[in-house]
């Protein structure tokens, strides 16, 4: 009896082991970046901080600078909601974008992500129209997971033929492929073809491990192999449940159904050597748990009917103490503890990414459960959301006393801007700017003469003043002339005024590429120092105008942000203590659950015992009655 | 004896399993409802936290003196990075180590923003020293440096760990955006 009983809980494990694992692809940059912040944004996503990707980049979209990358940024932050776990938000989003795009490759992304979320959330019939709706030739940056995401969807609709036929003939690069080839595996196993599902399994199991995932798929492959193969080939089962690691995820189920396979073969002894083995582990996995009942069916299967009904004992004793720490854990869950053990056990609480390591978890009836409590899908969600809320608590914390040092920091501004208000509008008043425009004109102007040959524009101060009283006396001599002064004399002097111009003249000529070259370094400078001067007017003028305006306009926003941050952390506060109680609620259905198990385990034992009694009496009359005769 | 107290035992777990089903649908609900409010309470505070990103930026880095120095890199083969220094106007102005996973990041397509400031209009010259291993695994350590010309806008500059294929060298370039 025990034994059929252990083969249906067997027919439970294999529909739960053929669940197929997931294929997480992240989302994949382009491959060239056109704006750097959109590279920043990824910079972020990759290392699985979602929260500072998302407000990085919608605040770049709003200031413009992830343009270049356009409809991909919103393809981007949708698919980063979905990581984040809001849903609803990029369901939206992705629905926005296939009403505002017509290119299929840009619908195709849409579909793809809209077929990812209804898949996450468990809705296989809205999922399956949209990754149909995925037509086309579909862009390589989806590809592969489009495949991937295909194939798990029909899976999970129960239609292993279309999976099968979403992954044939596709040859998928190596982060794929384990993945590809255990999802093809599972598909033929459902679809009846047993020995195509294991050979699949087994490509899928000999694939390069480089990560923990790939360690745990790969034993999964070959777990669900040798389940797989359990009843009609029980030999073989062997082989592939002995290359599952024993200290991975899977060992304990292995380490079960190892015994059976030897058990299947009428090798009751080595059947013992690993449901011994589990005894040794935490009682509070299931494997763990059958195995007690596992090594007192194979010592009765060796008619060691003594230690059959001992080991019936110890399952019942270990049974009433494993019900007694479920009863005091869900006790002490209800009286509001588990939440205080999670909190402490987490490596840094007030981090978005916070979890526990398993192996450090104490031994105190709130805690006790942890790991286990995890693998179930809904209360792992519900943790994450959890520690969701508090680290938007801490966030909005954090920031309301960062506002504080804004505001100071605007007053003092305010402050410094208004004893310099003063000096600045002086200085603005005694500008030299426009005097400095006027001499540059006159530059220009001497230089265009200069050009053209009228070398006395070269002529410095000095030869000016030395030409000017040339030409006084030059005006005097004529008027002498005029006045019949004598001749001779006169020019004999204007022939000695000819030489000093020709002296003044000659000097410029033969200076006049030198002087030409200064006149132009002198605009030069002239025109650097009056860009120089129009800018720092410019810059105090514009910080005249705007400067009122800024400092109202910074206090009107800090304000503002300052309202909806103490808007929110009330309901957010609601929202920790309703998690919190959901937590506990979850928690405490599920270990209700496994007393309801150990209720039914502890039936089968005394059930069983009572057979094992009965079997013993029997023996016993049969000698006593050899005996007499 | 022993089928009656099978079928005890399922009649009693049949019982167990109604009530909880009933109780399970409850809370299915209540884990909905409440993943819903979580979810909007998420866009309020991202919503709150782009505003204030954006506020801080203006008010600490305001555009017209605002310097962003990016780091990127392009394959890298041939150059494993542990740290950057940067130096503005021979100031240190940042000094990074890197994790395995920025790295990671950085190698999938990522840009690292390693520096955000405040600069005054004019000429900068800016030295960036890239520590790590080079080709073969040997300790590498190669600075570049860059002029800039710093105008009345926000200036953006891209530090560009590549591969040189032809030398099998790592090249570090300074490249301005506008």
């Amino acid at each position: 009896m025990i034994r059929t009983l252990q083969i249906n809980k067997f027919a439970l494990l294999i529909i739960y082991l053929l669940a197929i694992p997931t294929y997480s692809a992240g989302l994949k940059g382009p491959n060239t970046i056109k704006d750097l912040h959109y590279g920043e944004v990824l910079f972020n996503y990759y290392q699985n901080d979602y929260f500072t990707a998302i407000t990085h980049l919608m605040a770049f979209q709003q200031l413009n600078r992830v343009s270049n990358h356009r409809p991909d940024d919103e393809l981007l932050l949708g698919g980063i909601q979905v990581s984040y776990g809001m849903h609803n938000e990029a369901g939206k989003l992705f629905a926005k974008i296939l009403e505002e795009n017509e290119d299929d490759a840009i619908k195709n992304r849409a579909y793809y992500y809209l077929a990812k979320i209804s898949y996450q959330r468990g809705y296989l019939n809205i999922a399956t129209n949209y990754i149909n709706n995925v037509k086309g030739a579909v862009h390589e940056d989806i590809f592969n997971d489009v495949k991937m995401l295909k194939s798990q969807i029909y899976l999970d609709s129960g239609d292993p033929e279309k999976a099968i036929a979403s992954l044939d003939n596709w040859r998928p690069p190596k982060d794929y492929r384990s993945y590809a080839m255990h999802n093809l595996g599972i598909a033929h196993i459902r679809n009846g073809n047993i020995e195509e599902g294991i050979s699949q399994l087994k490509s899928s199991s000999k694939q390069k491990v480089r990560d923990d995932s790939l360690l745990n798929l790969r034993d999964k492959s070959n777990l669900v192999a040798g389940l797989s193969l359990l009843n009609n080939n029980p030999d073989k089962a062997q082989s592939y449940l002995e290359n599952v690691s024993l200290d991975g995820i899977y060992s304990d189920i292995s380490l079960l159904t190892m015994g059976w396979a030897y058990s299947e073969q009428g090798e009751h002894e080595k059947a013992l050597t690993p449901w011994l083995e589990l005894r040794n582990r935490r009682l509070t996995t299931t494997p763990v748990q059958e195995g007690l009942l596992a090594i007192a069916y194979g010592y009765g299967q060796l008619g060691l009917n003594g230690r059959a009904a001992k080991s019936y004992e110890d399952a019942l004793a270990l049974y009433q103490v494993e019900d007694t720490n479920l009863s005091e854990s869900i006790n002490s869950i209800k009286q509001g503890k588990l939440v205080g053990a999670l909190i402490e056990k987490a490596d840094d609480p007030k981090s978005l990414g916070w979890f526990w390591s398993l192996k450090s978890i104490p031994e105190i009836p709130e805690a006790r459960y942890l790991s286990e409590l995890m693998a179930n899908h809904q209360f792992h969600e519900a943790v994450k959301n959890f520690r969701d809320i508090i680290f938007l608590q801490e966030n909005l914390r954090a920031w309301l006393e960062n506002i504080e040092v804004y505001n100071s920091m605007l007053k003092a501004r305010e402050q410094r801007y208004q004893k310099h208000t003063p000096a600045a509008d002086k200085a603005i008043k005694q500008s030299q700017l426009n005097r400095f425009k006027k001499r540059y004109q006159q530059y220009v102007e001497e230089f265009k003469l200069a050009k053209d040959n009228h070398l006395l524009t070269l002529a410095n101060d000095n030869e000016i003043s030395q030409i000017r009283r040339i030409n006084d006396l030059k005006k005097k001599i004529n008027w002498l002339q005029e006045e019949g002064y004598d001749q001779k004399e006169l020019a004999e002097i204007s022939s000695r005024i000819g030489i000093a111009e020709g002296v003044i003249t000659w000097k410029i000529h033969t200076e006049y590429a030198q002087r030409l070259w200064d006149l132009d370094s002198n605009i030069s400078e002239l025109a650097s120092v009056i860009e120089g001067l129009s800018k720092s007017e410019d810059s105090i003028k514009n910080v005249r105008q705007v400067a009122h305006v800024g400092f109202d306009g910074f206090q009107y926003r800090i304000n503002e942000i300052k309202q909806r941050i103490e808007n929110v952390l009330p309901r957010l506060n609601i929202a920790y203590k309703k998690q919190s109680k959901l937590l506990e609620k979850l928690a405490v259905r599920e270990l209700i659950e496994r007393k309801h198990t150990m209720k039914t385990y502890r039936a089968q034992a005394k059930l069983a015992l009572s057979q094992a009694y009965d079997r013993a009496t029997v023996k016993q009359k049969d000698n006593v009655v050899e005996v007499q005769e | 004896m022993g089928k009656k107290l099978i079928l005890l035992i399922s009649i009693l777990m049949t019982s167990v399993v109604i009530a909880a089903t009933q109780q399970d649908e409850g809370l299915d609900d209540e884990v909905k409802s409440l993943d819903g409010r979580v979810q909007d309470l998420k866009k309020e505070v991202l919503e709150i936290n782009r505003d204030l990103y954006i506020l801080e930026e203006e008010l600490l880095f305001p555009a017209n003196t605002q310097m962003a120095v990016f780091i990127s890199v392009d394959v890298g083969d041939f150059f494993d990075l542990d740290s950057v220094q940067l130096k503005i106007d021979d100031k240190e102005v940042a000094n990074y180590l890197y994790t395995k996973r920025e790295v990671e990041a950085l190698h999938r397509g990522g840009v690292q923003q390693l520096y955000l400031g405040n600069v005054a209009s004019g000429e900068h010259e800016l030295i960036a020293v890239f520590v790590g291993k080079g080709p073969s695994g040997r300790d590498y350590r190669r600075g570049a440096h860059v002029t800039i010309d710093k105008g009345l806008g926000a200036k953006y500059l891209e530090l560009k760990i590549s591969d040189k294929e032809i030398k099998h060298q790592p090249e570090f370039v300074i490249k301005e955006w506008q």
